[in-house]
Parts: C-alpha cells; sequence; structure tokens
C-alpha cells in the first residue's frame, strides 16, 4: 500500500465514521461558550419563545432542523411516510441527559405533554389520526419507531415536526432533553459527547441572568459571546406572531380596538427590537401583508372586559397596556391578567377572559402556520376542512400560495387579529465562528466557536 | 308609706335636685367648649394640609427642573430630534431616581413621546397633561395612572419644564400623583380623615374619624381634599367629665341616703317604739311602756304616751273592779233567785208537815210521804245550782299546748254522742294549730253542743265546723233551733242570763271566759237557717312546730 492509498484509506474510513467521531475529530477543541440572558428569557424554559428555544435547543435540540430553504435535516430522528402516514424513527445513539435511550415511548411522552400545553404543538400534530390516542398507546410500546396515521395528506409534516414546540423534552421546562450540552449545574453545562451531530466545539457552557445594560456590557467587553433577549437582525426570519383572540361576545370590542389601533406604531413604540406589523393572519416573512398604519376612529363603546396577556414577555405587557388605553378612549373599561404561557393557554381554553394576546412561533411554511392560527381560533371543524384542502396540493409552491390566499379571506372570520410578528432577539459577539440560522430564524449554536 | 321611706326618700330627692340642675348645664357648657376645641382642630388640619401642599409644589418644580437637566432626559429629548422614538418607558429611570410619579416628555406638538409613568399613552397627547403650561407653577391636572384593575384617573401636583437642549423640541412634565399614599400621609400629618374626590377621579380617603365630625374642604383642580376631624376623643373626654359628674352625684346621693338613713332612725325609732306600744296597749298589754328616747316634741308624746297608758291601766282596772262587782252583783243576784225558788216550796212543805205533825194529823204520813221527795228534789236543785256556781267560780287559768282545732273537734264529737232526735253535722276545715286547753276546751264544746241540744227539745240538726280566718281558728256550733232575739245576744254570755226556762246561765258565760282565757272570743250569731251560732274564734298557732294527724272521720 502507497502512502497515497493509506491517505486516501484513511479519509474513507474517517468519513464513514459516526458524527460524534467526526466531532471528536474536530480541531481546537476547548473553552466556555457564555451565554448572557435576560431574565425573561430565562423564564421561559418551555421555548415558547424564540431566545426560549434558542436557549433551550442548546440541551434539548429538535426532532430536526429546517435549513433556510425549510427542508428538514434529522437530528434526532428520521421521518419516513409510508402509506397510511409516518414514521418517526429515532436515530441510534439518541440518549437523553438522563440516559434513556430515545424510544417511540419516550417521543410520544413527550409530545403528549406539548399538546396539553401548546397551542403550536396541537396544530402541528392536527393532520395526525387521534393524536391523543396513538400518543398514549405508543407510551406503552417498545420500538425507536413511532406510527402516526394521517387524517389527510399533510405533505408538510416532515417539516412540522422540526418546530422547537416538538423537542423531545420529558419533565417540566428545560426538563430532560438531548442536546449538544448535558446540564451541568443551574447555571452550567458541559459539552456532550453522545449529541448525534457530534459534540459541539467548546467543553462548557455558562449562563448568566443578567439586566439588559448588564448583558450589554458583558457582550460589549466579551464577557459573553451571545447575549439572548435583547438586539436581532431585522433582516432574519421573523416568525413569532402575536394575535389578539376574542371570544365571540367581544366582537365589538375588537372593532372598536381594530379602528383605533396603528399596528406600525405599536410596533415603534411599544415592542420595539427585531418586529414589524402585521395585518395579515400570516406574517411578511411567510408572505402576508406589509403593516400598514391604522386611523383614530370616533367610535366608542361601553363596558367591561378583561385581557390575559403573557406575565414574561414586556413588551407583550406593553401592548396589553397600550391595547387598554386604546379602549379606555373608547369608553371600555379593560382589565389586564397576566399569565404564563401555560396558565394562559390553560385558562383561555377554560373560558377566562374576553381577549388574550397570544404568542406564538409559527412554522416557517405558509400551510402549517396557517395551521397554528386556526388552531388559536376554536373552530376544530373549519381548521380540519382548511387543512384537508391544503394538503390535497402536493406541489409546495401551489400549497403555499393557496394558504396565503386562505389567510387573507379568512382574515375577518376568525376571531383572531393579526398584530405584529419579532424576530429573534439576540446579539453575538462578532468574534464567533460558525454561528448559523435555521429555517425559523433562530440561531444554532451547535457548531459556533470563538478563534 | 312609712315615715322612715318618706324621709329617705326626701333625703334622696334633696341630693338628686341639685345634680339634675348641674349636670345638664355643665354638660352643655362642655360641649360647647370642645365643639370650639373640634372646629380649632379642624382649622388646623385644613392649615396643615395647605402647607403640605405648598411644600409639594415647590418640591415638584425643583423635581422637574432636575429632571428636565438629567442626562438621560437630554439624551432623550436628543434622540427625538433625530426622528430615532425613544423606548416608551426610557424616562423611568431618571423619575425613579427624583422620586416623581410623573414624568412624561412631550414633543412641540404636546404628543407623549417618552413616559415613566403610563408608557401606553406615548403617541398621544395625554388631555390632563396637555393643560400645564411650561414655566408656570406646578398645579393640579387630571392624569391617567396604571393600577391593578385598569387605568384610573387620579389628581396629580405637576409642572412643566423645558428641556434646554432639545432647543424647544422637548417638554419634560412631572410631578407627584396625589394617591392613596400621599393621602394616608396626609392623614397622619393631619390626624384628620382625608379624602380626596372629584368628577371621574378614583376616589382616595385614609384615616379614620368616629363621632361628629367637623369637615373643611381644598379645592385642588379638579379635585376637592376634604379633611374630617371626629369627634371620638372630645367625645371621650366629655363622656369622663360627665361620668365623674355622676360619680361624684352618686357619692352625694349615697351620703344623703346614709345621713338620711340614720336621721330617719333617730326620729322614726320613737315613733315606732310608740306606734308598738299603742298597738300593745290595743292588744289589752295596759302596762306597757315606751322607752324614753329622743328629744323635743318626741320625748313630750312618748311621756304623754306612758302617762296616758298609767292612766289607762288605772282606769281599766277599775273598770275590771266594777265590773267585776257588776258582774258579782249578777250572780248573786241570779244565785239568789235559783236558791230562792227551791227555798219557798221547800219551806212550804215543811212548814206543811210541822203543822200536820203539831196536830197530830193523821194525813201527816201520807203527807210525809208525799213531800219528801218532791223537798229532796229541791234540795237537789239546790245543790246542783251552787256546783255550777263553783264551776264558774273555780275555773282555773288555761294550760295552753299546741294542738290542731280540727283533728281534736273531731275525735271530740266522736265521743260527745247526742240525743236520739237531733243530728250531728261534722265540717271539717283545713288543719287548725292552735295552743289550748284541752279540758276547757272540752268544757267549751260540751257547753255549746248541750246549749244546742236544749234550744231544740223537739230534735234538730247541729251542725259544727272548723275553719281558718285569717290568722284566727274558727270553731262554730250552730243549731236549727229558734235561734236568739238579737236583744238578748249580747247579754247571754253574761253569768245567770238564760232565754231558756230552765238553766243556770253559767253555760255560755263559762264558754265565754274559755275563749278569753284563750286569747280568743266567743260570739253569738244567728245561722243561715235561722238558728243559733256560736262562734268561738281563737288565734292560730304561728308556725306550727309539731304535727298533727287527722282522726276518725264524723261517721
Amino acid at each position: 500500500m502507497t502512502v497515497q492509498r493509506a491517505v486516501a484509506a484513511s479519509v474513507l474510513l474517517l468519513s464513514t465514521l459516526p458524527v460524534p467521531a467526526l466531532a471528536a475529530a474536530r480541531a481546537r477543541v476547548g473553552g466556555t461558550l457564555r451565554l448572557a440572558v435576560l431574565p425573561e428569557v430565562r423564564a421561559d424554559r418551555s421555548g415558547d419563545t424564540p431566545e426560549g428555544a434558542v436557549m433551550r435547543g442548546l440541551s434539548a435540540a429538535p426532532l430536526c432542523r429546517l435549513d433556510a430553504a425549510g427542508r428538514p435535516e434529522p437530528v434526532l430522528a428520521d421521518v419516513r411516510r409510508t402509506a397510511e402516514g409516518i414514521n418517526v424513527v429515532a436515530r441510534p445513539g439518541a440518549r437523553l441527559a438522563s440516559g434513556t435511550a430515545l424510544g417511540s415511548a419516550e417521543l410520544a411522552q413527550a409530545w403528549l405533554r406539548a399538546l396539553e400545553r401548546s397551542p403550536v404543538a396541537r396544530a402541528l400534530l392536527g393532520p395526525v389520526r387521534d393524536a391523543a390516542g396513538v400518543l398514549d398507546r405508543a407510551t406503552r410500546a417498545h420500538g425507536t419507531t413511532l406510527t402516526l396515521p394521517l387524517v389527510h395528506p399533510w405533505p408538510d409534516l416532515e417539516a412540522s415536526l422540526c418546530h422547537p414546540a416538538l423537542t423531545p423534552v420529558l419533565g417540566d421546562g428545560a426538563g430532560d432533553g438531548i442536546g449538544p450540552y448535558v446540564p451541568d449545574g443551574p447555571d452550567r453545562a458541559r459539552a456532550s459527547a453522545d449529541f448525534p451531530q457530534g459534540r459541539p466545539y467548546p467543553d462548557a457552557l455558562a449562563l448568566a441572568t443578567l439586566s439588559r445594560r448588564a448583558a450589554q456590557r458583558a457582550l460589549e467587553s466579551h464577557a459573553a459571546q451571545v447575549l439572548l433577549g435583547d438586539g436581532g437582525d431585522p433582516s432574519a426570519r421573523a416568525l413569532y406572531a402575536t394575535y389578539l383572540v376574542h371570544r365571540p361576545a367581544a366582537r365589538p370590542l375588537v372593532a372598536l380596538l381594530d379602528g383605533r389601533l396603528d399596528r406600525t406604531a405599536l410596533v415603534r413604540a411599544f415592542v420595539g427590537g427585531p418586529a414589524a406589523a402585521m395585518p395579515g393572519l400570516l406574517p411578511p416573512a411567510l408572505g402576508g401583508p406589509e403593516g400598514a398604519g391604522g386611523s383614530a376612529s370616533p367610535a366608542r363603546g361601553s363596558g367591561a372586559a378583561m385581557l390575559l396577556y403573557l406575565q414574561d414577555r414586556p413588551g407583550q405587557r406593553a401592548v396589553a397596556q397600550r391595547l387598554q388605553i386604546l379602549l379606555r378612549d373608547a369608553g371600555v373599561q379593560l382589565t389586564l391578567g397576566a399569565r404564563s404561557a401555560e396558565a394562559l393557554d390553560r385558562d383561555w381554553r377554560g373560558g377566562q377572559g374576553d381577549l388574550a394576546l397570544r404568542s406564538v412561533l409559527l412554522p416557517p411554511l405558509p400551510a402549517p402556520a396557517l395551521a397554528v392560527v386556526l388552531e388559536l381560533a376554536p373552530d376544530p371543524e373549519l381548521a380540519r376542512r382548511e387543512l384537508a384542502a391544503l394538503g390535497a396540493l402536493p406541489d409546495g409552491d401551489a400549497r403555499a400560495a393557496r394558504a396565503r390566499e386562505r389567510a387573507q379571506q379568512l382574515r375577518g372570520a376568525l376571531p383572531v387579529v393579526p398584530l405584529y410578528v419579532e424576530g429573534l432577539r439576540a446579539r453575538v459577539d462578532p468574534a464567533m465562528v460558525d454561528v448559523r440560522r435555521d429555517g425559523f430564524g433562530l440561531m444554532v449554536l451547535d457548531d459556533a466557536w470563538s478563534p | 308609706m312609712r315615715l322612715r321611706t318618706l324621709l329617705l326618700l326626701a333625703f334622696a330627692l334633696l341630693a338628686l335636685l341639685p345634680l339634675a340642675v348641674t349636670v345638664p348645664l355643665a354638660s352643655r357648657r362642655i360641649e360647647e367648649t370642645f365643639a370650639r376645641e373640634l372646629a380649632a382642630r379642624a382649622d388646623a388640619a385644613a392649615s396643615l394640609a395647605g402647607s403640605e401642599l405648598d411644600r409639594l409644589r415647590a418640591e415638584v418644580e425643583q423635581s422637574v427642573a432636575a429632571c428636565a437637566a438629567d442626562p438621560v432626559t437630554e439624551s432623550v429629548a436628543l434622540q427625538l430630534e433625530s426622528g430615532v422614538p425613544p423606548d416608551a418607558d426610557a424616562m423611568r429611570g431618571v423619575a425613579e431616581g427624583r422620586s416623581v410619579t410623573v414624568l412624561t416628555l412631550r414633543d412641540a406638538a404636546g404628543v407623549s413621546r417618552s413616559s415613566a409613568f403610563l408608557p401606553a399613552r406615548v403617541g398621544d397627547v395625554e388631555p390632563g397633561l396637555a393643560a400645564v403650561r411650561t414655566g408656570e407653577p406646578a398645579v393640579v391636572v387630571p392624569v391617567e395612572v396604571q393600577a391593578p384593575d385598569g387605568v384610573q384617573l387620579r389628581p396629580a401636583l405637576v409642572a412643566a419644564r423645558p428641556i434646554e437642549a432639545a432647543h424647544g423640541a422637548a417638554t419634560l412634565v412631572g410631578g407627584q400623583v396625589l394617591d392613596d399614599a400621599w393621602v394616608g400621609r396626609l392623614a397622619r400629618l393631619t390626624g384628620a380623615r382625608v379624602s380626596l374626590e372629584g368628577p371621574g377621579l378614583a376616589p382616595a380617603a385614609a384615616g379614620a374619624t368616629e363621632g361628629r365630625t367637623v369637615r373643611r374642604e381644598l379645592p385642588l383642580g379638579p379635585a376637592v381634599l376634604t379633611l374630617a376631624v371626629g369627634s371620638a376623643a372630645v367625645d371621650e373626654a366629655r363622656a369622663a367629665l360627665l361620668r365623674a359628674l355622676v360619680a361624684a352625684g352618686a357619692l352625694g346621693l349615697g351620703l344623703a341616703l346614709a345621713a338620711g338613713v340614720l336621721f330617719a332612725r333617730a326620729i322614726t325609732r320613737p315613733v315606732e317604739a310608740l306606734t308598738e306600744g299603742v298597738r300593745s296597749v290595743a292588744g289589752g298589754a295596759l302596762d306597757t311602756r315606751v322607752p324614753s328616747a329622743g328629744s323635743g316634741e318626741v320625748r313630750v308624746l312618748v311621756d304623754s304616751f306612758n302617762r296616758m297608758t298609767e292612766d289607762l291601766g288605772h282606769a281599766t282596772r277599775a273598770l275590771r273592779a266594777a265590773e267585776q262587782a257588776a258582774a258579782w252583783e249578777g250572780v248573786a243576784r241570779s244565785l239568789a233567785h235559783e236558791l230562792r225558788n227551791p227555798l219557798t216550796p221547800l219551806r212550804m212543805s215543811l212548814e206543811t208537815l210541822l203543822a200536820a205533825r203539831e196536830a197530830h194529823d193523821p194525813r201527816f204520813e201520807a203527807l210525809f210521804v208525799e213531800s219528801a221527795p218532791a223537798m229532796l228534789e229541791e234540795v237537789e236543785r239546790l245543790r246542783r245550782t251552787i256546783d255550777a256556781f263553783a264551776r264558774f267560780a273555780r275555773l282555773p287559768a288555761a294550760r295552753l299546748e299546741p294542738l290542731d282545732l280540727t283533728p281534736w273537734t273531731e275525735q271530740s264529737l266522736a265521743i260527745a254522742g247526742a240525743r236520739p232526735n237531733v243530728s250531728l253535722c261534722w265540717e271539717p276545715g283545713p288543719p287548725l294549730p292552735v295552743r289550748a286547753d284541752r279540758d276547757q276546751l272540752a268544757q267549751l264544746l260540751h257547753n255549746l253542743l248541750k246549749n244546742a241540744e236544749e234550744a231544740m227539745p223537739s230534735g234538730g240538726q247541729v251542725t259544727v265546723r272548723t275553719r281558718a280566718d285569717g290568722d284566727r281558728a274558727v270553731l262554730e256550733v250552730e243549731d236549727t233551733g229558734p235561734g236568739i232575739p238579737a236583744d238578748d245576744r249580747a247579754r247571754v254570755l253574761e253569768p245567770g242570763v238564760t232565754t231558756k226556762a230552765s238553766g243556770t246561765g253559767l253555760g255560755l258565760a263559762l264558754g265565754a271566759r274559755i275563749a278569753q282565757g284563750h286569747g280568743g272570743t266567743l260570739e253569738v250569731d244567728t245561722g243561715a237557717g235561722g238558728g243559733a251560732l256560736l262562734r268561738l274564734r281563737i288565734p292560730r298557732a304561728p308556725g306550727s312546730g309539731f304535727s298533727l294527724t287527722r282522726g276518725p272521720a264524723w261517721p
């Protein structure tokens, strides 16, 4: 064997090694990735917000990642389409932080929990026939394959499963997941050599919860490489959409509000960051209409109502207070009720409140995004009908176009008023290398390193 | 009403009268004094509140001027000038550093561009703050503030100052919300109940008042500040004074009553002794003497009473002696009459026999046989008469012992018996404990029954009954005879008086003496059927210390 042949054989051998071996083989391993997070980001342990999803993704990666074009890339499981639906097959070596191998039972258990607390998860698994029953039965099964039968064709299901809301996590909050880092205390994590896509470059991850000013100073002084919760790239995809949902009886209030609401001014004065007005049900990033200002309406009303909003989202509190002022000017007394994300979902579904601000991270594809919007409107039959019609279109572009069209048509029919959409609020030390963004506009720090 | 009670009431009235006059007068005077004090307190509270407002106004003007010169404020204003929208609540840090609760940066058009207290109003012209002129003293205007249950309208003391760095493009309006905390401070400072109210404004109140209140109102722009001073403390002091007055009055009343008791006792004791003495005299105790006590007219009265009873005793004894003499005269007269009646035929019979014997009349034997029984009968009659008078004269003092009159009567009737043509009817009353001499009482009952039987020679019914009459035990014997004429009723109890053809006239007199010996009386009356009714009344034994059992029923 010549040296050239030996080198060629070695290269071939290395190319056939599994990913962890490849990661371990990368040069310049070491150091600590330091993240500064604002308190509201730290509070989002379920990863409902873009910043929370990035933070949680470090220790609990999603099943797959969407690239910028919306194509899924397997991370923890492979998705195979069958005649009846799809099979989700956990990848070999995918182990939870607790050491348990990821199987169909663990996956079903995590998704059952997601169905309970997240409207996004309910929407994304909506096309699955009797999703709760299937998953409940699967929790008692063994094996690595989870079979999901479909009610109707749904070509975007593979991409939908990459949503952070369907990240396989056991337990509450950050919980027991599979990520490039394994929690090693409340504010630290160590690199995981077992991560299916290979261990990250740094040896460890350090989290510091800081005020906005302190976090900014930490980033400027290179004490932190990544800041979550402040700043953002206005050109990045913004899919974290906020809607005002209402009960049928509150439609007159919403009419009063819609006439007085200037979404552009609302975003500029009260939301801030990488955000944009969203006059349509789908955000501009998915082809929805661009924001336009409103004009003050002289119409007046009376009475009292209650608005539920997310307590850990400062912008949302400011928006809620602005809506309160606008309705006060219209003669309506609006009481604000702050809730955690889970409590808000539970209380709203339980009948509390007349209005609610619902913020959801939309999938980057119009049809699944419309499915999420329809989930916010309590009309399962309408959702089933709309999604079946969309799923019947095999062509992705045609499906997206139809979804945009339907979103525009449904704009006034649903008890869902679009307000604004936000992107990821994050800043990165310019010296950082290999910081990518996925199809959701979220930062992927798995391969990030600092020279 | 007793004299002692009357005297006590008089003393109590004398003690109460000054209280009744002085307490209302004093109370009214106290009321007026404290009302003036209450008004003075309300005025002081209002003055204090005015001073506090002046102090707050100066503080607000100073704080807003300092905020307008703050570098952060200037940078926000410059950011506004450059067209970049500042954060809605960028001024929050400035407000917190200067302790102002209202702080808004507004542009030249009066539109709020950054608000430290109500960021939701950014982009609007705030109606209340728009009226605040730059550079003028702080004024009270209505402002919207965030509250847990929504946005509220509250009065706020605010001033507007220009931001020099913005060259007239921005003005800072700030001040203090006159909220519950401020009202609470004012309440603590003034000691009054403070309320701040106005049309459309959320009311704020603090402090508490009790009792009547005196109010002072201070107009504060769209609101009215009301200070109310309660009369609780004043009422308490007034009540304490009144309590002291009443206590003094009660003490005086107590002392007056005690003095009254002593005084009344000193006065009434001789009177009560006199009263008791009169009662005793009325009861027959003529030797009663009242101890000589007291002085003045009371002593004279007691002495007079004692002299009077002494004289009465003498007179009574003399009268009794005269009565006894008269009685004995009656007895002697009766005795003479009773003795004379048999003596005359006896003498005539003896003279007839003597004459026949001296004349050797052959009929002597026949006359002797004929006259001797008649003479013996007359002698026997004389003996009975003499025995009756002897019993009447020898009646001993009664030996009183406890007995129950009703069963005793029943037992006595059981052994008394009656003539065949006379029926006895026994009507027992309740148990009647008395103190009596059994033998004398038996003699009395025997005499009454005998009197009744003798009143009905051709037969009839004798009814015997016992009953209670107040503190007296009554034994009645009623017959169905012709009764006793009204003219004779007063006399039949005298010795030697009788309405019957035969009889000594001593039976009822002896009964009357026996009744008198028991402290009672024997009365003569007419029964329901017109017959004689003789009624014995003797005192009932108070609190009988013995028990009696009922005898067998009369057959």
